[in-house]
């Protein structure tokens, strides 16, 4: 091995420059990649994280499964065509009728650890003179405690208030924000469609990350919801947490088959994004795979060139007593060298976009809102960046190399006398 | 004294022209052979045959006494390694490394420790009066001190034969004095020496001179003179 290497890094470095160049190539390839993954995934995680802690793994609720033309095909018959315009919605009763007995029943699941009832409805809160529309979440918060993170995300953790004081409210922090609420304890007036008026107290803070929600929300007891939406004893949704978030899906199918209600989990909930982070990563390593392919071509290029300058040199090799596959391996090595030290470079590369991404203090504000990049930093992506760009670079020195094998020392000695 | 490099009925064809025919030929030990002919003659060929540089279309090679198989690559790598030190009108020295390392190339590759193979690198430049110049690189030195660059490198792994194809074709008479010099020293030393020529003047330095046209052989005499 020691002729090899005493060969090949005097290849390598007699010609610095492309050498170097292409050292450069790989480590961007290298560095964007691991820059790429963590930024990407992090996010993903994140919001994932974020989405798992606040929504329901599986919920429960009522759906509105409307048939505009069930009255008309009873008295036809199934075979007739027709169009319904103007149909109205039917004054639905969007509620769980036996939500108390369906708590008890899920209360000992073994594939559940919390469970509790919501009721929703739409309200319209006052501050001043300022509006805003808000989603109203009715909850019970000893129940809600168990079934999500909902604790995590409330600044003051004063989520207790809500059940000594039945009058209090913990609101979005956006949605606060956009009031011009800046501190506990102001009045909001909460209005809701059935022109109810209700005057509530701001105990504290909802600050979740996600834009949508934080703009929105409002908790309350769910027993002053019911009273201001005039539906005693009513709710309209049913959380679940589940012991293993993945096999979500499964256990809202069972709950499904076994109440008749509809039931979602979190993946189905969250489809649309997973599909665009699908899309997303598709994106992001089609990128970096043009990235390292370039830089795998300035390999190929390095050695292609090495090989058809040092023809001569190659020929005195052989000459010398190297075998063709000793000259393979010459010409491998000097791609697996640039490969390793492009992707050594490319590490710290990537570990100094981390650093940097890291440090960077914006507050971002789009569909999460995070104070800086949420990163991803799992040592696997360097793992993942040394081995794709070995492996590509083997690839690339390949054929140069073996070109370089088959030369006939007699041809070359022959041309240049 | 036995035969090293053995030939029977040697022939090589390129294409459809014949360049070798019906070539026999046996060196011994120790022998000072120089072969001589007019350009395009062969002798270059006949060369890289005797040197395993190339396979012959028919005939046979024996290597002290062992008949040779090209298809053994390892084999005739080794002994491409071993047993030849290959000199070329070109020199070929590679240009990436100084005068030392080109020297110790070919002892690397026999697996020689790095510092033995300096050392002994040294020794042998010094020998060739290159003392000094060791660290050079190539283009940094004259053409003769070139081929006596080359001249340390066919000797590095001291070779059964050295193996010389107009090694003074690029010198001037005052350089192809001091190879042909170092030449007679070596054999004199008691090495194998087999040389390709077209300068008469030169073959009369050598034991033995074989004469080429048109890929045969037409002669094989024994210096009288020798010194
Ligand atoms: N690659 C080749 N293709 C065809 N003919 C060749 C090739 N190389 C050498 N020859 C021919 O082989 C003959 C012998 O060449 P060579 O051994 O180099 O002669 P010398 O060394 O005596 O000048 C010449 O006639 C030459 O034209
Ligand atoms: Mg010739």
């Amino acid at each position: 091995m020691r002729h090899i290497l005493f060969v090949t890094l005097k290849l390598l470095f007699e010609r610095k420059r492309q050498t170097l160049v292409a050292i450069v190539g790989v480590s961007i390839g290298v560095g964007a990649f691991i820059a790429m993954a963590s930024l990407m995934n992090g996010f993903q995680k994140y919001f994932i994280e974020q989405a798992l802690d606040l929504n329901a793994h599986v919920t429960l609720k009522v759906k509105d499964q409307q048939d505009k033309g069930k009255i008309i095909k009873k008295v036809y018959g199934e075979d007739v065509y027709f169009h319904v315009h103007g149909a109205k919605p039917r004054d639905l009763k969007d509620k769980i009728i036996d939500y108390k007995f369906l708590i008890q029943r899920y209360e000992k699941d073994k594939d559940l650890i919390g469970i509790a009832p919501h009721l929703t409805g739409q309200g319209i809160v006052r501050y001043g003179t300022v509006d805003k529309s808000a989603s109203l979440v009715g909850i019970d918060p000893v129940l809600e405690r168990k079934a999500s993170v909902i604790d995590k995300f409330v600044s003051n953790r004063r989520l207790d208030l809500l059940i000594t004081d039945r009058d209090s409210v913990i609101i979005g922090k956006l949605l606060a924000r956009d009031l011009g609420i800046d501190e506990t304890g102001k009045k909001v007036l909460i209005t809701t469609p059935n022109s109810v008026t209700h005057l509530f107290k701001v105990v504290d803070f909802f600050d979740s990350g996600i834009t949508m929600l934080d703009q929105t929300r409002i908790y309350m007891n769910l027993k002053t919801l019911q009273t201001i939406l005039n539906r005693t004893n009513e709710v309209n949704e049913i959380i679940f947490k589940i012991r293993d978030v993945y096999r979500a899906e499964q256990i809202a199918q069972r709950i499904n088959l076994e109440t008749g209600y509809y039931t979602e989990g979190w993946q189905r909930a969250f489809r649309n994004f997973l599909q665009i982070f699908k899309i997303q990563n598709y994106i992001t390593y089609m990128i970096v795979f043009a990235i390292l392919v370039v830089s795998a071509f300035g390999i190929f290029n390095i050695i292609m060139m090495t090989v058809l300058e040092k023809k001569r040199d190659i020929a005195i090799l052989k000459a010398l007593g190297y075998e063709d596959r000793e000259v393979i391996k010459i010409f491998v090595l000097q791609g697996i060298t640039i490969g390793f030290l492009g992707a050594c470079l490319g590490c710290i590369l990537g570990f100094g976009i981390q650093e940097f991404l890291a440090s960077v203090d914006v507050s971002v504000e789009g569909i999460v809102r995070t104070k800086g990049f949420a990163l991803d930093r799992d040592p696997r992506y360097f793992v993942y960046g040394v081995i794709f760009a070995l492996t590509f670079s083997v690839f690339a020195a390949f054929y140069p190399s073996y070109k370089a094998s088959r030369l006939n020392p007699i041809d070359i000695f022959r041309s240049s006398a | 004294m036995s035969s090293i490099i053995e030939v029977k009925g040697i022939h090589k064809s390129i294409g459809d022209e014949m360049i070798l025919r019906d070539i026999n030929l046996s060196v011994k030990q120790g022998e000072f052979v120089s072969i001589i002919g007019p350009s395009g003659s062969g002798k270059s060929s006949l060369l890289y045959i005797l040197g395993l540089l190339d396979a012959p279309s028919k005939g046979e090679i024996y290597i002290e006494g062992e008949g040779i198989s090209f298809s053994d690559v390892h084999r005739i790598a080794m002994l491409r390694n071993h047993k030849f030190g290959f000199i070329f009108q070109f020199h070929y020295l590679l240009t990436e490394f100084n005068l030392l390392e080109n020297v110790m190339v070919p002892m690397i590759k026999a697996g020689k420790k790095r510092q033995q193979a300096r050392e002994r690198a040294y020794l042998l430049l010094e020998k060739l009066g290159l003392k000094g110049k060791e660290l050079r690189r190539p283009f940094q030195i004259s053409g003769g001190e070139q081929q006596r660059v080359a001249i340390a490198r066919a000797l590095a792994n001291e070779p059964l034969v050295i193996i010389a194809d107009e090694p003074t074709g690029n010198l001037d008479s005052k350089n192809t004095a001091i190879v042909m010099d170092i030449f007679g020293a070596l054999h004199r030393e008691g090495k194998t020496v087999i040389m390709v020529t077209h300068e008469i003047a030169l073959t009369e330095k050598t034991e033995r001179v074989v004469k080429m046209i048109d890929g045969e052989i037409l002669g094989d005499t024994t210096n009288p003179t020798e010194d």
